[in-house]
């Protein structure tokens, strides 16, 4: 909403400075996006082109001889309307346009001394010119003085931001009722006086649809169509809106002083002599002023002569009832329609006038008849037009005013701050509210402009902003109880901060495309799609982070950046469960010391040992890789392994496979994905402590040669099963397979470690205990290195 | 022999700068080894008489311990010698570049949750989550945003179906905790999650933000109340010295609702580009419960009330880091994220 403020000072008194009253503004009313006058260019000057001469030296160029008061100058022109006797808004040596300062310079050989402007060059929208080049005023506009003030456009404009509850604020009155009550000053609305034929209106109206609520009419003959005057012109560019001619710039005029729509139609086309608004048919066509075509529904206002629609009501009017230069009586309408329609068809036929963005956010019923007075008053007077007596109409709106009741004793229970009794009369008086003081309880009439105040909370709200949020205190709320995370909440938060010690955290979109939502789900999920997608791209929630996290990889990568090491909490999606994963996808070198000539490249050891490491700091328990039962989507069947949690799958490591590696356009990667919530799960922090041994553990290494096919767990598992209780501990320290060995065997080396809880460990004990093992190992056919 | 001449004559001996430690085992064994000329001293003895021997023995042994003193005290000065050379030798240059880790990082926009977790956590609240695919009811109906609202045109909502949607606000989570509260024990949370809009990306629109959501209600929670903890959370965001303003604002779910300004951080109020000379910076939104929510979620307007704040977790980084880009976050450009190590 734009508001010159010449224009508002015409409503409400302003009796501080436009910085104070801007402030107060965007404080007190509404978030103000800018303040600034309506042309920022200064000592602009009007002047007459006494002479055009063709550039010797050009042919599309002119040399204009220009009087402005004090002095005649040449000035090279290369407008293509430039025309003898003409007056014209001249920008001399000095004058800071938009586009630079002027200067005077040799245009092609000949000195000029200024530049003749159109309304462009001025920083003004070029459709208020309408024409190309430059912009010529009126012949009678005198030389010499300031062509802005000469067009009244010397203002400055306040554009502010409405919410959606404040449509009271899309009229000049309303934001000058606002104002008055923020600078407690006050606000004046002049009576409106015309004069009214003896001959009498004699159209009438009614409706058949409760949708419309109220309507005022006036009938005006023997109108003169023509330009609007300057300072309504003026007024409207100010505003944004394009002036037309005196009938349509008059009903646009008072639609944005009063935010009461108008409705200009020609008075002949209505033949019947009477107006009946009702709901328009099924399929019935329509041509709207635009000349286009439009079918209606149920749902939409027509305004009609009882047959045929004239007008779509509150939206935009019909071509056939359209006033044309020609016209010379017009039928006035000032209407109240309900809000609902006005949007449906509004949206439906995507099309969006200032009327209809009033109507659906709901106007003023009070304004109506005064719109249709402004209007009458200033049509006689600009375009001569004759009043007839009267006017039908109707109004079934309600008569009353809604009332709320209020005690001082809630508005302090809410804002903490006692008011006095005058500062809050103040601000409903400033608000023009009439209301009643009794035993601390207020009694408000709310009047119908502000239909956004239904509560005694939307009170509370005028009286705080009004009066001041500056004079609300700040204190914290007490508690009776600590602040917390769940244990849950602790553990994602220590997984985050454990993986961010190797790994970068990322965040990536949760819509993704047909293709990625399951590449990587090996449960097959039901997959969720959005049924108004922005592109395909986004379209279902994903069922596995890893597609994303290789697309971080592959933008990466294309940038030159050839080491990442990438993890991701965030959440897969079905439609009635949300699991959240931890997943990670890493690539290129670990570490390296480049000089050193040592580098360490990612592998399946190094992501199952970082793995490993964290599970070890989060005190998960009881958990296990296996080979996959069958291969997992999009991973290599021989790098890859389901993590276990005591019997149950809860994720995945792995090489991706070299197809999806090309597919996504990727280098080796070695990903892992695991439901976090399960991982929680299987977390078992200490409870209470383990007694350790107070004497020294003795350890052996042993080497053992076993099938090529046995994994290093299930010998581990064998030794445990052969070892005594003081058995405390295995770890491999070696892999070989190779020549030395027969074909289908490998070697494994262990070192195990024996403690015992009440006594020094003998040698020989533990010889004994070896000895037990490789007994029933040899049963298995594993021996012991020769 | 006398001591002075003996210690004249080790010395002499001993006197070669570079000795290696062998070289000095020899001389020592010519004088304390078991023919050296020590122990042929104490040989003599058995041919003096028991009157002399005392004396000799004394003296002998005096020389004995002279000599002992001098090799040791040169024994210690090679092995010095040696340690310092095997020191000297075992320089490196520490210029050159350590051995490189991977070391990872947290994601801005985590960190910046974190942070707000922690202060909130200290003030008392509780930290809830809620569903990112929601129905229309958690949405917006029980937010008093009735099918047909104008508030519906803010938020432009990617559907599902007809009543399921992905979340617009964190706000539904507000709704999801007092419901499960069942209207009686008091609400002092904050509810950090993603959020989606059908915006078409840009540098200052993303179709999946972050906001924290916070809601307290009790039978006496005031706007001084709110007022008080906003200025906490931007001083602890923006720094001590802030101050914070309120301005009048429109969210369906608060009345009186409010923006919330934050002093600028980096003019100090005198006007700059990131505050467009205003001052002050807008950085959330927040207001008393609306009361049409307290009763649809089961607590008696008569007797509680609450207040609600939202914020944008990708704007607080924006200012807070000065990044002019919201698609930095979700691109995760390496040069970028690593900078928040």
């Amino acid at each position: 909403m734009l508001i010159p403020l010449k224009l508002l000072k015409e409503y409400v008194d302003i009796n501080v400075d436009d910085k104070e009253f801007v402030r107060q503004f965007s404080l007190k009313s509404a978030e103000v996006d800018s303040f600034a006058p309506f042309v920022s260019v200064k000592g602009l000057t009007i002047g007459k082109i006494l002479k055009v001469k063709e550039h010797p030296d050009s042919n599309h160029l002119h040399i204009t001889t220009v009087d402005t008061g004090d002095t005649v100058q040449d000035i090279v022109c290369g407008a293509p309307n430039v025309m003898e006797g003409k007056k014209v808004i001249v920008a001399k040596e000095g004058v800071s346009l938009p586009g630079g300062v002027m200067k005077k310079a040799l245009i092609r050989g000949v000195e000029s001394c200024g530049m003749n402007c159109s309304l462009e060059e001025l920083g003004i929208d070029a459709k208020f010119q309408g024409y190309e080049g430059i912009y010529y005023l009126d012949d009678d506009a005198p030389i010499g003085i300031d062509p802005i003030a000469y067009l009244h456009l010397d203002d400055m404009i306040l554009e502010i931001e409405l919410t959606p509850n404040r449509s009271d604020l899309l009229s000049i009155i309303g934001v000058a009722h606002d104002t008055a009550a923020m600078l407690n000053t006050s606000f004046h609305l002049d009576e409106i006086k015309y004069n009214e034929k003896e001959e009498e209106a004699d159209i009438s109206v009614s409706t058949e649809t409760e949708n419309c609520r109220a309507y005022y009419s006036k009938v005006i003959k023997n109108v003169k169509i023509k330009e609007s005057p300057s300072w309504l012109k003026g007024a409207l560019i100010k505003m944004n809106v394009r002036p037309i001619n005196n009938v349509v710039d008059v009903t646009n005029y008072v639609l944005m002083i009063t935010g009461q729509p108008l409705h200009a139609f020609n008075y002949n086309a209505i033949k019947t002599k009477k107006i009946v608004v009702k709901m328009a048919e099924d399929k019935e066509k329509f041509y709207t002023l635009d000349n286009k075509e439009r079918i209606l529904s149920k749902d939409d206002i027509v305004i009609t002569d009882g047959i045929t629609p004239l007008c779509l009501g509150g939206v935009m009017g019909g071509i056939e009832s359209e006033v044309e230069n020609d016209t010379t009586s017009i039928f006035l309408e000032s209407a109240n329609f309900n809000p609902k329609n006005i949007q449906r068809t509004s949206k439906r036929l995507d099309l969006v006038s200032e009327s209809s963005t009033r109507f659906e956010k709901g106007i003023d019923p009070l304004m109506s008849k005064y719109a249709l007075d402004l209007a009458a008053y200033l049509l006689e007077k600009l375009a001569s037009g004759e009043i007839l007596k009267g006017g039908s109409c109707f109004n079934n709106l309600p008569k009353e005013d809604k009332k709320i009741e209020i005690s001082l004793e809630k508005i302090e229970k809410v804002l903490a701050r006692h008011y006095s009794s005058e500062e809050i009369d103040k601000v409903f008086s400033g608000l023009s509210f009439d209301f009643s003081y009794k035993d601390g309880v207020y009694q408000v009439s709310i009047p119908p402009r502000r239909s956004d105040i239904e509560t005694y909370q939307d009170l509370i709200e005028e009286i705080v902003r009004i009066n001041g949020y500056e004079k609300i205190a700040s204190s914290i709320p007490a508690s009776y109880s600590a602040g917390k995370h769940n244990d849950y909440q602790k553990f994602i938060r220590k997984l985050r901060h454990l993986l961010s010690f190797s790994l970068n955290e990322v965040i990536t979109y949760s819509l993704v495309n047909g293709k990625e939502v399951s590449y990587f789900d090996n449960k097959e999920m039901e997959k969720v799609k959005i049924s108004n997608p922005l592109s395909d791209e986004r379209t279902y929630m994903r069922h596995s982070l890893l597609p994303s996290l290789l697309n971080t990889l592959k933008y990466n990568v294309y940038h030159k950046i050839e080491d990442n090491f990438i993890f991701e909490i965030g959440r897969n999606y079905t439609l009635d469960k949300e699991e959240t994963l931890v997943s990670g996808a890493l690539s290129g070198l670990i570490s390296s010391t480049l000089w050193s000539g040592k580098k360490e490249e990612a592998d399946f050891f190094y992501v199952k040992g970082l793995l490993e490491n964290v599970f070890t700091k989060l005190s998960i328990k009881n958990y296990c890789f296996i080979y996959p039962a069958s291969p997992l989507k999009g991973l290599h069947p021989g790098v890859s392994a389901v993590l276990l949690s005591g019997r149950e799958p809860i994720g995945f490591i792995g090489l991706i496979h070299p197809e999806t590696q090309k597919e996504f356009d990727v280098p080796k990667t070695f990903v892992f994905e695991i439901n976090a919530e399960k991982l929680y799960n299987a977390s078992h922090p200490l409870k209470t402590v383990k007694e350790i041994s107070k004497y020294p553990s003795i350890k052996r290494d042993l080497a053992l040669v076993v099938p090529s096919s046995l994994t290093a767990e299930s010998l581990m598992g064998k030794i445990k099963k052969y070892g005594k209780r003081s058995l405390s501990d295995i770890s491999i320290f070696d892999l070989y397979t190779g020549e030395k060995l027969e074909k289908d065997k490998k070697q494994l080396a262990l070192t195990l470690t024996f403690s015992d809880m009440k006594k020094t460990l003998e040698a020989v004990e533990v010889d004994s205990y070896i000895a037990e093992i490789l007994a029933g190992l040899l049963n298995e056919g594993i021996t012991l290195r020769e | 022999m006398e001591k002075e001449e003996l210690k004249k004559q080790i010395k002499n001996e001993l006197k070669e700068k570079d000795m290696s430690m062998q070289k000095l085992l020899e001389i020592k064994a010519a004088y304390l080894g078991k023919k050296g000329l020590i122990p042929s001293l104490m040989g003599e003895m058995k041919n003096l008489s028991q009157e002399e021997k005392p004396a000799y023995g004394e003296k002998v042994n005096a020389l004995k311990n002279l000599a002992a003193d001098l090799f040791d005290e040169k024994k210690k000065e090679i092995e010095e010698k040696e340690i310092g050379q095997k020191l000297e030798s075992e320089k490196v240059d520490i210029t050159l570049p350590g051995k490189e880790f991977n070391t990872g990082s947290i994601h801005v926009l985590n960190e910046v949750i974190e942070e707000v977790e922690d202060l909130f956590i200290g003030l008392g609240f509780e930290v809830k989550d809620g569903p990112e695919i929601e129905s229309d009811r958690f949405n917006f109906e029980l937010l008093n945003i009735p099918k047909d609202h104008p508030a519906r045109a803010m938020q432009d909502t990617f559907y599902i179906n007809a009543e399921r949607l992905l979340r617009t606000q964190t706000s539904g989570a507000q709704a999801h905790t007092m419901i499960e509260y069942g209207g009686k024990k008091d609400v002092r949370i904050i509810c950090p999650g993603k959020v989606y809009r059908r915006d078409d990306d840009d540098a200052t629109h993303s179709h999946q933000f972050t906001q924290i959501e916070g809601l307290v209600v009790n039978k006496d929670v005031t706007m001084a109340d709110l007022k008080g903890t906003l200025l906490t959370l931007a001083r602890k965001m923006f720094g001590e010295d802030r101050e914070i303003r309120l301005r009048p604002s429109y969210f369906p779910f608060t009345e009186p609702s409010i923006e919330v300004d934050v002093s600028c951080f980096k003019c100090h109020g005198k006007g700059c580009s990131l505050c467009k000379n205003t001052g002050w910076i807008e950085i959330l939104g927040a207001g008393m419960v609306n009361n049409n929510v307290l009763d649809m979620c089961g607590y008696d307007s008569k007797v509680y009330q609450g207040y609600a704040f939202g914020m944008g977790v990708e704007r607080i980084a924006m200012l807070k880091y000065g990044i002019d880009d919201i698609r930095l976050f979700y691109m995760n450009d390496k040069r970028f994220i690593e900078q928040f190590k």
